[in-house]
Formats: C-alpha cells, structure tokens, sequence
C-alpha cells in the first residue's frame, strides 16, 4: 500500500509540472507569437502552395485558439493557376495544424483545413465523369485534398455543368463539403442546400478505401440524399432501358457499396411525385407518361452473371389510386452462353391497368407484343406475382407464371372472350399450368356467341390447361358458376387446335340448377342459333324456373348445333312453375311443370302439369323437331276442361272468333276434354300456324242467351282449325228431348250450327211460357240451324236461327185458318236473328196461307212480342214499321165464333192480346155462330192510345173508337149503321158460357145504332150506355125504341170478391103484340095484345151468363087481350112467356117462342119469383075464353121437374081447340096442359077441377086431385106434347 | 377365320332412347361407311337413365321393342352383323337383364348373351356407387357363335375381370372377342387397357371392345378409349374419349400365326387341386 501511495504522489508531481510547462509555452504562443503572425502570410502562402501544389495567394492572417489547439485563419483565399490568376476564391481558409504530426515531422502540418464562402462548380465531363472544378486548377489530382485530414468547404456556392449536353450552367446554391482523410480511406460529406427552384436540400457521402483519384480502385460505400429535387430542372440522370424522369419532385436517399469503382450494391429509398417519364429511342421521345406518385425502397445487387433487384414498400399511384405498398424482385443472369438472359420477376402487388399504362406509354417492348396487350387491355390487381423466363430451359423456351390475380379484366381478343373482375390464381408454364378462380362478381364476354356476358355471381374451380404438339387443351374437373339466372357446376375439356382454322372442339357436361326461365335468353348461343328461334326464346318464358337439370355438349365449336349430328347437344331438365309462351298470339301454357329434352337440334318438353286458359292439363308436349330445318314447334295437348275455360282460352287465342261468336250468343256449361296441336312457325313468314284441335263434349250443356234454352248433356267431339269448327253427329238433350247436332263452317267464315231433334209443345211452354201454347198439344220433329256470322261482319250482322218442321204431331188448337190436327202435316219454318240488344226479329211462316214477322223484344227469355206483321192468306206484303202488330189477312173464309171462343179463353186464362197495330181484314165467308155471314172486313188502327176502326158486314157495320188508357177513360164508343142479329145468335150466345169478363176489364161502352135488325125485321134504333161504377159496369141506359114497343132496361154488372153479379131491371111494353110478331115474321096471326113485361133480376156472372140456376129475381107478366090466329100450336108458346128459362131469350131479343102460333085469351097475367133455380108462383092466371086456369106451385129450372097444383075451371061455352098446344114450360105448361086435354077430350062441361102435377118436365105425373080424370087419355096427350117446343125435350133445337 | 373389318362404336348415351338411338344409327353409318361387318355397340347404348331403376322403365320383351326394332333394322339396312350392346330385357320378377343381342345382316336375331357379373361396386376415390344387382337378373352362360368371319365371343363390361369366363369362351374357339362395356373414368383409367389387352393377349383372340366414353349428361363420366386389340396384344385402334368409331381389320391369318407361333392356348394344364396339409408343430 505505501508503494502505491508513493507512487500516486509522485504521478500528482509530474502533472502539476507539465501543466505548469504548458501553460508557459501556452502564454508564449498567445501572448509573443499571434501578434506577429501575418508577418508568416508569404510564408505560409508558400508553404500552402507547395501543400497543395498550386499557388495561392493570402490577404489576411489571424489565428484562433480552440482551447490548446491554434486554428490559423487566412482572409481572401485564391488557388491560382498557372497565370496566378485565381480560379477557386474563398472568403477565408481555416487551417487547424495536426500539432502531434507537426511536432513529430517539425513542419507545419495541417490537421484541418477549412475554406468557407468560395465558389465552386459540379461539371459533367464529355466523357461523363463528374468533377469538382475549382480546386484543381490543372490536369492533375489535386493530392493535397487528400493529404489532408480533413478538408471542409463551407458557405460556399456550388453550380452545376453539363458539358454533355451543354446546357446552361445551372446554380446549386450553398455547399457544405467535409473530406476525412485517413491514409488510404477517405470521407466524403456533401451538404447542399438547394435555391428554391431547384428543390430544398441534397447530401452526399462517400466513405471509400483506395487512390483517392482513381475511380476504378474505389472500395466502399456512397450514400446520396435529395429531398424536393425538383427533376425537371436537372439533366443529370441518363435514360434507363430509355426512360427518362424529365419532370417531377424527388426524395430519394441512396446507400452503394462499391468496389473497383461499379456499384456491386444499391439501397435506398426514393420517392417521386408527379414524375413524368419519357420514353426515348432514337434520341427522341416516343413515350411520355405521368404518374401522381411512385416511392419505394430499393436494393440492387449484382449477382454472378447478372444482378437482382428488390424492390419493398413500393407504390405507386398512376392518377388516384396508390398501389398498396408491395414488394418487387427481379433477378437477371445469363446462363451458359449462348442462352440469353434468364429472368425471375416476383411481385407482391401490380395494378394491370397501370402496368398497361406504362407499357402504351413506354413502349418498352416489340410493337407486335405491344398491340396484343394493347387489344387485351388488361386490369384488375396481380398479387404474388411470379414470373420466369428461361431461354433455353430443358424443355425449350419457357415461361412460367404464379400469380394470385383479383378483379382481373381483359378486352375480347381474337377466341378469347372478354373478362372482367375475376379473381383466382394462376399458376403454370407455357406447356401446363393451372388457373384456380374464386371469382366472385365476375363476368365474361363471349360476344362471338353470346348476345350479352355473362354475369357470375361466383365462378370457382380449376382449370388446366396443357400444351401438346397439336393443340392446347384445357380441362377442368369442376366448375361452378352462379349468375343472377341460374348455377351450373361444370367439368369440361376444351382443345384449342393450333391448326389456323379450326374450330375449338368444346367436351362439357354441366349439371345446372336454379335456373330462372325468362333469363334464359341472355344466354344464348344466339349466332349460332336461327334467329326465329332466338326470337322465340326471348320471349317463350314468362316466368319460370328450372330446379336441376344436365347438358351435354360435345363437339367443335363451329359445329354447333350439330344439326348434321356433328357432335353431342343433350340438356335434359325439369321446368318448374313456368309459363310459356309457345306463340305471341296464343294464351301461354301456365303453372307448367314438364320435363324438357334438348338433344341435337330437337327440344321436347313434356309436361307433367300445367294450365291451358286457366284449365288443367291431362297431357301436354312441346316439340321443334328441327328448330334449324323446319322452322316450326309443335304443340300437342290435351287438357280437361270446362267449356267456360275452353271458350276462355279460344278467346284469348287467334281463334278468338270462334268464342266470341258462340259467346255472344251462347253460355256453355260441363266439362270436355279439349285436345290441340298447334304447328307453330317459329319465324315470321313461315307461313300461318295450323291448328288442329278438338273438343270432346262429355254431358257438357249450351245456353243460348237470347233464347233461354239450354241444350244439355251434349256429347261429342267438335274439331276446330283456325279457319274452321266442325262436329259431327253430337248428342244433346234440348227441352227434354234427344237431338243430333252438326256444326260445320258456313260461308264465309261463319259457323253453322244443326240440329235434328223432337220437341213437345210441353216443353216449349215451359221454356217459354205464353198463354199462346195452351192452343198448341203434342210434339214435332224438327230442323235447326243456327249461322253465326263471319267474324269481320260480326258487328252488324247477328247470328240468326232457322227452324222449320212439318209439325206432324203437333195439334193446333186456334181456329182457322191457324188450326191443325195432330196427325197432318204443314210446313213450319221459323227464322229469327240472336241479335244482343234483346230484339229477335222472326219470320215465320206457317202452311201456304200464314206469315209473319214478328219482332220479340225485352229481357231473356225475349218472348215478349213487341211488334211485326202478320199475313193471313196469300201473302201480303204488311208493313211491319213500328211498334205493334199489323195483321193484314185476306181469307176465304173465318169463324168469328171459333176466334171469339180463342179471345175469351185466352183472356181467361190470363193472356194479353197481341198489341195490334193495325188489322186489315177481308173474310169471304165470315162464320158466326156456326152461320155463314158473308163477307166482311174490318179495318183496325191503333194510334196513340186510341183505337179506332170500322167493320163491315152482314152482321153489323158501323165505326168504333176507344182510348183505354185515358185518365178519364173515354167509353168505347160504337156507331152502327145496322146491327142485324140473325135469329140464331140468341140461343148461342145464350148457351156460349165458356167465356167470361171481368167487368172492370170491360170499357165503358156507349152504343148507338140506328137500326137492330132481327130476323129482318127492324127493332129500332137502340142505346146502350154502361159506366163505370166502383165494382164493374152500371148498365145506365139499355133502350130498344120503335113505334110500337120500347124495352128499356138498367142495371149494373159488378164484381165481387166470389164474382161478378149482374142485376137488371126493366120492362118491355108492346102497344101491339100482334104487330110486333108480325114484324118479327111470325105473320098476323097474333092480333092486339097489348103487353107489358116488368122484370128484375140478378144473377152472378156475366150479362150473358144468365143461368136458370143462378137467376134470382121476380117477373111479372101481364098481357092484354088478344087472340092467336093460328091456335094450333102456338099457345105454349105463348105460355112460354112465363118460363123463366126463355128469359135469356128474350134478352137477345128472341121472341120466336112468343110469337109461335095458335092461343087466344083475354088476359094473362102473374107473378113469378126466381130463386135456387125455382120459379114459384102462386097466381099465375089464364084467363082463357075457354076456361079459367089458376096456377100454383113450383117448377124446377135445373133439375126439370115440377111440382104444381093446376086449377081448371072450364067455361061451358067454349072449348078448347088447343089439343096438344102445351110448350110453354114447366111452370105453366102442365097446366095449360091438363086444361086443353080435360077440354079437348069431349069434356065440355066440368066444372072446377085440381090437378097436381109431379115429376119431370118430360113425364109428369098428373094426378086429379079432385074429379074424375083418365090417365089413359094423359098419356096419350103427353106423348104428343114431345114434339111442341121448349117442353119435354134437353135437346132443344133452334128453329128459325 | 377370314378378314373382316370390325368397328367398336363409342358413345356417351344419356337417358333418352331416341336421341340415344339417333346417334347410334350415325355411327353405325359411319362405321359402315368405313368398310365395317362387325359392328359392336358399347353397353347401355340406348339408355342410361339417371338412376339404376330407369332401366326399368324400357325393359322389352325379347323378339320386340323399339330398341331390338333399330339394331334389326341398323343391321339390315347396313349389311353388317351387329354386337347390340346391352338393352334390358324382361326377366322374372321386377328386373330386367342385360342382354346383349347379335344380329346378323340380314337383321335376324342370332344370339343372345346376358351379362353374368354384375357391377355392385363403390369405385375407388369417387362418390360413384353402382348396384347393379338391384335390378339386374345375371346370366348363367358364356356365349361363342359362329359367324361368317369366325368365331364370336360375347361378355360384358365388368365381366372383363374375370379371365375365368373369358378362358372359358376360349375353349369354345372365340377368335373375335366382342366386349360392350360402359366402364367409369375412374376405373377405366386404372384398368381398361391392361385387360382389354390381358384378355386378348392371354387368350390370342382378337377384341373388339367398344366402350362409352365421356361426360354423360347424368352426370357420370366413362372411360371411353374403345379399342380394337390384335391377339398380340397391340392396340389396333383407340378412341380416347367422345362419341366416335374405331375401326380395324381383323385378319385370320394374323390370329394363325400368332396362334402357331404362341401355342399357348394348347399349353394349358388341367386344375389340379391338391389337398392342404396341415402344417407341422413347431
């Protein structure tokens, strides 16, 4: 411890010793030397030339100490040439002395030399080296740069030179050079500080090992930095591959190590922006291009042979879009000669577009090369790119490729198709390889074939591809591809023949699924495809879609669609819910569920389900047979269906007519299984379609609208083509009845329609109730047709019908010239037009005489008869204009008895007369009452609400006018000129009980006439005035006025809830009885006898429906004295007067019982009262000038019996020449009777006798009630009284 | 046996009849057209339906049907014997068999052969299952005719493995082996070729073996490669996939001297079976 402690204190000793010998020299040199130091200035100068072996020259010295070490500074600092004129000038010079290597070498030394604010000049040599003019005066090294260890110029401007191209010197603004000197090693430090149009600042290092001048001995490194170089303003970079950065801004740093002067390595960075390339060949620009941005790092190394190049965090950004920041390789070397330049390429990332870009602008490669990328326009972004080329590799020339590609687009070029946006990898040389693409969103351009690309959703799978002698082929295992239409999964070879010419031979099979139907068309290989065809597709699917199916495609391209059978076109596929539309016109086939076959140039389609019109189909196919060759698609179907559907589907086809005819008229009903072929054209001009369809009726039913008739359980088929519609022999029930239907074209494009068939009146009446029916019985055969029109003349003409039948079995029931017995024959033909606006125009014709065109109109069933004409007779023309009826007849003969018999029943039963318009009638031979009257004619007219018309003939002729609808209803007025009753209408009309009228149906009436004609003979003129009343008619006036009789009459007819009730009373006074027979043609046989007739009675029903069984009243009869003149046997008849049962008679004015021959009397006189079909009396008296007879008793109206006691008391001077007189009745004729026999039987003198007269009228039993009375004589007497009139006999007889 | 030139028709037949039967009738006028009086049709020439029991659906009874109607009237018009392929025939019960059916030029039947093994087999590395069993009766004869050219012998497809059958037919003197067959891709890769020339090698005959070959539009894949294979066992003609026709003379003379120079047919030994002996104790 000592040792070390003395040895301590001794070091301290030596420090303090030389710390005090330094600061003495120290003092010398700072206080004695600096003072004097530009005393040295010649001196140093030189010392510095001889340093740097150039002269220099110095203005000022002065010395600076830095702590212990002195800095000499030398103000105004030349190198000068040769003619001492300064070349380099600097501000000031800084000389720091290496004092060690001075002391050591005992001269001045310098350490540091420092020349602040020169000027020095960067020149390019014509032979492209670079040199720092300024410190080399002459042509040599200037050595002392580098004996020196560290030599700095500072402050000092620098300018630039190109004595290449001679540009103008350019100004690099203030420098800062810093050279380290260290033996062999040497250090080089640039620091510019850029003028502001050149950039901001730029830096340079060299640190080397070797001859400081020999450039080719340099080993080490440079570094170089820039920053905002603006390049444009700088001509120092040669073109690389002859591209030249001629504008932009740059930052670039740069690391070389070197050796033997090349660079054997390059790093850096640099950074452009807004460079602008050109491409320069020939000494010319041929190319320019600017980008917005390229930056990267770099590292270039030489290689054996060749060099490598990385390239890491590139981007660039040809306009918005950078390129994310990646990484490039590139390595080049030759392999043994002669093989050229093996390269491998590595990219991280590339933009194709960009690439592209570059490659138009730049045109780096042959212009061959060039135009084919040019025409693929590639795009999209390449990652992972790999790349080889090979001269001569052991297979030959080679290229190989690895790249993962995404959103990758080329243009169609030559086979190949467009792409776009694919994604995938690819990997392979030029003999074989492999693309796997995961594309989502892509599409594909086949425009050679398809009309529009094809969009892929998804397109995934492999495809490789091998290059033989003769072709190259690709195949892939499994491809799938989704479009918005449908997914496939596809495996497939396709060669590529290499022979110019040839077709690409395509061997692919592809299971598809989900297939929409209506984009179908999209994909279609339509130039390969007849253009009808395409035509079709495009617009067959409506809708639809197909699950699954599996095409097969083998052959060449060129091909297809092998109609020669070239190769293989098979598709087989299920359509599902699919509508198609086989033809533009026709309705489409819907809901469609069929299995469809595509092989060759043949599609067939057979469907499973589906609709027609709405109506399910039982079978159904569709097939082109040669969609190439012939041209055209067949449709065969059948479907069951409602004949509703059926005409539905019809409707909305070409055949549309046929529907809309039947339609129009009719309704059909049922079911029927409808059959069609359809031979479609598939192309415009290849001729029409052809239908050939049929319609099987199975119990189906027809509704003819205008008609209201049903035809049913039609059964049948109908063929129907488009011009035609045919049925042959079809079955039906019309109203009930069998009948045979035919259906064929009529001319001119309509549709006929024919019917044979039975019906029964029955069944007509029930399908067209009329009152008219109840004259018709039985049954006819019969003949219909119906014709619709054409269609063209469908709007004005309507479908018209036609019957016709020999009625043969029908029983007309109207009177002549109308009626018909069953089992005769007579032609009937009816002709009506089914117009729609509810009118049905008939024409009718009925046997030879019977004519008609009558107008139906109203609602369904349309029977409401609203007008026409009607001939009777030969046929007349009648005009039928207008509404109603005109009936215009010229007969030979009619029956006013069998017409007025059909009105009354008609109206019974409720009908209405048809409205007549007019009616114009002339008869030869006109019947009333079973008698012929003679001519007649009767001119009717119905205008505005009034009827008005004249008649004429034997009967009556006259004028009449009634207004019926009137609110005060006008009477029916009636003017005779003569009213001639023959003497028969009393006694028919008084049993004609068949008809009957309501009273208020009935108008009022006023009649006149002037002349009541009876048998001839004139009655008077007469008035008949019957109103209204509240119930029915009061009969106010009925007068018969001649000079010698006047009946006057009134009453009422009214209804009742159980019927009408007439009442009349009235009394019928005759100044001469005698006279007024004679004026009825009984003669003069009745003289004087005045008479008079009070009556009143009632009775339900009619005026002339007086029955003696429902008469209730009271009649008194009082005749005066008189005397008949011809007895024999006319006093019955005079008797008659009291027989209740002649009342009706005499009503009509029928007094033949009356005034009949043979009675005399002094008075007859009574009264009887009517009632239950009785007429009692009890003082009836005859006073007879031969006796006096007293009547009382009953006599039965209805039943024809009596019961009465008959007072006689004779007169015993006189007799009775009566004997078989009796007629007059029941009530007094017994008695009168019994009177003549008891008289005329040789009895002369018998006082008063009773007799009581049972039984009936026909054989009474008489018995004496009082006296002696011989029955043998009254049966005697009786039988002779059967043939006297109005007693004892039903079957009365009307005399004249 | 005399020469005759003979050619295998390859197709990829799918489940239609018609169109199958339209590019059958091509091919066989192509065939004829190249001078062919042996004409073989590969197996399910005219239907390969989508699933085994489609076959069903065109069973025929032997001696009519549309199928038998078009290889008589094919034959005929064209004056060549013809190899039918298989079409299924009405066996017993609900299935058919797969009868291959000759005729000769003048379109009458001759022969008829029904495949004796059937393919009940999952191939190897696919998802292709095939039970043929399930609707296929099998045959119980080998079949060798005698025809104007030699002696004909008839199999099916797999009956291809196994040479038993086809040693068998040997000894009934086949000189022209005629071989439909529809083998898969996948099989017909690994085997095809080795037995069609196995089998015409080891029993000196010439085979014609036409084969489907290609994508089907069910979906399943054949092999194709339909060849005609001299006794030597060198391939006279191939076609490796797609519809088509191989052709190839078949020349007597050539089938002697191989037959002469290669006796092997004569050199077979009798089976001799012999007894196991249960091996000795250690």
């Amino acid at each position: 411890m000592k040792l070390i402690r003395q040895s301590i204190r001794a070091a301290r000793l030596v420090g303090v010793l030389l710390l005090a010998v330094a600061a003495l020299a120290l003092s010398a040199f700072r206080f004695w030397l600096i003072p004097r130091i530009d005393n040295y200035r010649s001196a140093l100068a030189i010392h510095i030339g001889e340093l740097i072996h150039e002269p220099v020259s110095l203005q000022h010295l002065d010395v600076k100490l830095h702590g212990l070490s002195p800095e000499l500074v030398i103000h105004g600092f030349s190198i000068l040439n040769e003619q001492h004129r300064p070349v380099a000038s600097f501000e000031q010079a800084r000389l720091r002395p290496a004092l060690l290597r001075s002391l050591i070498a005992g001269e001045l030394r310098p350490g540091r030399i420092q020349l602040i604010g020169g000027r020095l000049s960067l020149r390019r040599q014509a032979n492209g080296a670079f040199a720092l003019e300024g410190l080399r005066p002459r042509e040599r090294p200037p050595a002392w740069l580098v004996r020196t260890a560290r030599i700095e110029i500072t402050d000092s401007a620098l300018d630039y030179q190109d004595l290449q191209t001679h540009e103008p010197r350019l100004e690099l603004g203030k420098a800062d050079f810093q050279l380290l000197n260290d033996g062999d090693r040497h250090r080089l430090r640039v620091n510019l500080v850029l003028p502001e149009k050149l950039g901001n600042a730029a830096a340079l290092a060299i640190d080397y090992v070797g001859d400081a001048f020999d450039r080719e001995n340099w080993r080490g490194s440079l570094y170089v930095k820039a920053k905002d170089l603006h390049v444009e303003q700088f001509r120092l970079a040669r073109p690389v591959a002859g591209i030249v950065l001629k504008a932009g801004t740059a930052d670039f740093k740069l690391w070389s190590d070197f050796r033997a002067g090349e660079p054997g390595r390059l790093t850096g960075q640099i950074k452009l922006d807004k460079p602008s390339l050109s491409y320069q060949a020939t000494g010319a620009d041929r190319g320019s291009l600017s980008l917005s941005r390229v930056e990267g790092a770099f590292d270039w190394r030489r290689r054996d042979r060749g060099w490598r190049l990385d390239v890491s965090r590139f981007t660039l950004a040809l306009r918005e879009r950078a390129w994310p920041l990646s990484r490039l390789s590139m390595e080049m070397w030759h392999a043994d000669p002669p093989a050229g330049a093996i390269v491998k390429a590595a990219a991280s990332f590339m933009r194709l577009q960009d690439v592209h870009a570059l490659l138009q602008a730049l045109p780096l490669a042959k212009e061959d090369w060039l135009s084919e990328v040019r025409a693929l326009a590639p795009r999209g972004d390449i990652h992972d790119a790999r790349v080889s080329y090979h001269p001569a590799g052991g297979l030959g020339e080679r290229l190989a490729l690895c790249a993962e590609f995404e959103g990758l687009g080329v243009a169609a070029w030559r086979n190949l198709p467009a792409l776009d946006n694919l994604k995938g990898t690819l990997c392979g040389n030029d003999q074989e390889g492999e693309l796997r693409l995961k594309t989502r969103h892509g599409r594909i351009e086949l425009a050679g074939l398809l009309r529009e690309p094809l969009l892929f959703t998804s397109l995934t799978g492999a495809v490789q591809w091998r290059q033989t002698a003769d072709d190259w082929q690709l195949t892939s295992a499994s491809m799938a591809a989704d479009t918005p239409d449908f997914s496939t999964r596809s495996r497939f070879r396709l060669n590529l023949l290499k022979q110019p010419g040839t077709s690409p031979f395509l061997d692919l099979q592809t299971d598809f699924a989900h297939v929409k139907l209506t984009g179908v068309k999209h994909y279609l290989p339509a130039s390969k495809m007849p253009a009808g065809l395409v035509h079709w597709l495009d617009s067959a699917f409506i809708a639809g879609r197909i699950d699954k199916g599996k095409l097969l495609l083998r052959g060449a391209l060129a091909d297809f669609p092998f109609v020669q059978r070239q190769g293989v076109f098979q598709a087989m596929f299920d359509i599902e819910d699919t509508d198609l539309r086989y033809h533009g016109e026709w309705p489409p086939l819907t809901d469609l569920a069929a299995s469809a076959l595509v092989y060759g140039n043949r599609i067939q389609i057979e469907a499973i389900r589906g609709r027609l019109g709405g109506a399910p189909i039982s079978r159904c196919s569709f097939e082109v047979a040669d969609f190439i060759g012939e041209k055209q698609a067949v449709l065969d179907g059948t479907m069951r269906a409602s004949l509703a559907q059926a005409m539905n589907y019809l409707e909305q086809s070409p055949l549309k007519r046929i529907p809309s005819r039947l339609l129009r008229y009719t309704r059909p009903a049922g079911a029927a299984d409808i059959g069609l072929k359809l031979k479609i054209p598939l192309v415009k001009g290849n001729g029409k379609m052809l239908v050939d369809g049929s319609v099987l009726l199975d119990n189906a039913s027809l509704w003819v609208k205008q008609l209201n008739l049903d035809v049913q359980r039609i059964q049948g088929t109908l063929r129907f083509t488009r011009d035609d519609l045919q049925g042959k022999a079809m079955r039906a029930s019309i109203l009930g009845f069998p009948a045979v239907i035919d259906m064929s074209r009529s001319g001119r494009g309509g549709t006929a329609v024919d019917v044979d068939g039975r019906v029964s009146i029955a069944a007509l009446q029930q399908q067209f109730p009329h009152q008219g029916w109840s004259s018709l019985k039985g049954g006819a055969d019969y003949h219909l047709n119906l014709k619709f029109p054409e269609s063209k003349a469908e709007t004005t003409v309507p479908a018209s019908l036609d019957i016709v039948s020999d009625l043969f079995g029908v029983a007309v029931q109207l009177p002549a010239p109308l009626a018909k017995a069953q089992d005769s024959r007579r032609h009937f033909a009816l002709a009506l037009d089914l117009k729609e606006d509810g009118k049905l125009p008939v024409q009718l014709a009925y046997g030879p005489d019977v004519h008609a065109q009558l107008q139906f109109a109203g609602p369904p069933p349309g029977m409401n008869l609203e007008g026409g004409a009607i001939s009777l007779g030969p046929r007349l023309s009648a005009a039928s204009r207008g509404g109603g009826i005109a009936v215009l007849g010229q007969l030979d003969e009619l029956s006013v008895d069998e017409w007025q018999a059909w009105l009354f029943s008609a109206q019974k039963a409720g009908g209405k007369l048809p409205p007549l318009r007019t009616v114009d009638l002339k008869v030869a031979h006109l019947y009333w009452l079973g008698k012929d009257l003679g001519d007649g004619s009767l001119h009717l007219r119905h205008e505005a609400e009034t009827w008005a018309g004249r008649f004429t003939g034997a009967i009556a002729r006259g004028r009449f006018q009634f207004t019926p609808r009137q609110e005060t209803a006008a009477p029916l007025e009636i003017a005779l000129d003569y009213f001639n009753i023959p003497s028969f209408v009393s006694d028919a009309l008084t049993r004609a009980k068949t008809f009957s009228v309501e009273p208020t149906a009935l108008p009022a009436i006023k009649l006149a006439g002037r002349k009541l004609i009876w048998q001839g003979a004139d009655l008077g003129s007469f008035e008949v005035d019957a109103r209204h009343q509240r119930r029915g008619l009061r009969i106010s006036k009925f007068n018969l006025t001649s000079d010698n009789h006047r009946l006057t009459m009134e009453g009422g007819w009214s209804g009742a809830a159980n019927g009408s009730l007439t009442q009349l009373r009235g009394q019928l006074k005759i100044e001469d009885a005698g006279l007024f027979a004679a004026n009825l043609g009984y003669g003069r046989e009745l003289r004087d006898t005045r008479a008079q007739i009070h009556f009143s009675l009632a009775w339900p029903g009619a005026p002339y429906q007086f029955s003696p069984r429902n008469v209730a009243g009271e009649a008194t009869l009082d005749l005066g004295k008189g005397a008949l003149l011809n007895v024999e046997p006319g006093l019955g008849r005079i008797l008659s007067i009291a027989n209740p049962d002649n009342l009706q008679r005499w009503l009509m004015l029928d007094f033949s019982d009356l005034f009949a021959k043979g009675f005399a009397y002094d008075r007859i006189k009574g009264v009887f009262r009517i009632a239950n079909g009785q007429a009692e009396t009890d003082n009836l008296l005859i006073r007879g000038v031969a006796a006096i007879i007293y009547v009382n008793g009953r006599a039965g109206l209805v039943a024809r019996d009596l019961d009465q006691v008959v007072t006689v008391t004779p007169k015993a001077t006189a007799t009775l020449p009566i004997a078989g007189a009796l007629a007059g009745g029941p009530a007094i004729g017994a008695a009168i009777y019994v009177a003549q026999k008891l008289i005329g039987e040789e009895v002369d003198s018998i006082t008063r006798t009773r007799y009581a007269v049972k039984g009936s009228w026909d054989n009474p039993t008489i018995t004496r009630l009082e006296g002696n009375f011989p029955m043998e004589l009254f049966h005697r007497a009786w039988g002779g009284l059967k043939d006297l009139s109005s007693f004892g006999s039903k079957e009365k007889t009307l005399h004249d | 046996m005399i020469n005759i030139v003979a050619a295998a028709v390859q197709m990829a037949s799918s489940p239609h009849v018609s169109a199958n039967l339209l590019e059958a009738e091509r091919l066989i006028g192509e065939a004829a057209a190249e001078g062919a009086r042996l004409i073989v049709l590969p197996e399910n020439f005219a239907f390969m339906g989508l699933a085994e029991t489609d076959k069903l659906e065109h069973a025929e009874s032997e001696g009519s049907g549309p199928i038998q109607d078009f290889l008589s009237r094919a034959a005929e018009s064209h004056k060549v014997w013809m190899v039918g392929g298989t079409l299924p025939l009405k066996a017993q019960g609900s299935k058919v068999r797969a009868s291959c059916l000759v005729y000769d030029s003048a379109g009458a039947q001759i022969a008829r052969y029904d495949k004796m093994h059937l393919f009940d087999v999952n191939v190897p590395g696919t998802n292709e299952h095939y039970l043929e069993s399930n609707t296929i009766d099998p045959g119980e004869c080998s079949l060798v005719i005698e025809t104007p050219f030699g002696k004909l012998g008839i199999a099916v497809c797999y009956d291809l493995r196994f040479p038993e059958l086809f040693r068998e037919m040997a000894g009934d003197g086949m000189e022209i082996l005629a071989i439909p067959s529809a083998f898969t891709a996948q099989t017909g890769a690994a085997h095809w070729e080795i037995l069609i020339r196995a089998r015409a090698v080891e029993n000196l005959c010439y085979t014609v073996a036409a084969n489907q070959g290609g994508y089907h539009v069910n979906g399943r894949q054949t092999y194709g490669h339909s060849m005609i294979v001299d006794p030597w066992g060198k391939v006279l003609s191939c076609l490796p996939n797609g519809s088509g026709i191989v052709t190839a003379e078949c020349a007597g003379a050539h089938l002697e001297k191989v037959r002469a120079a290669f006796p092997a047919l004569n050199h077979r030994k009798l089976r001799c079976h012999s007894a196991l002996t249960p091996a000795k104790p250690l």
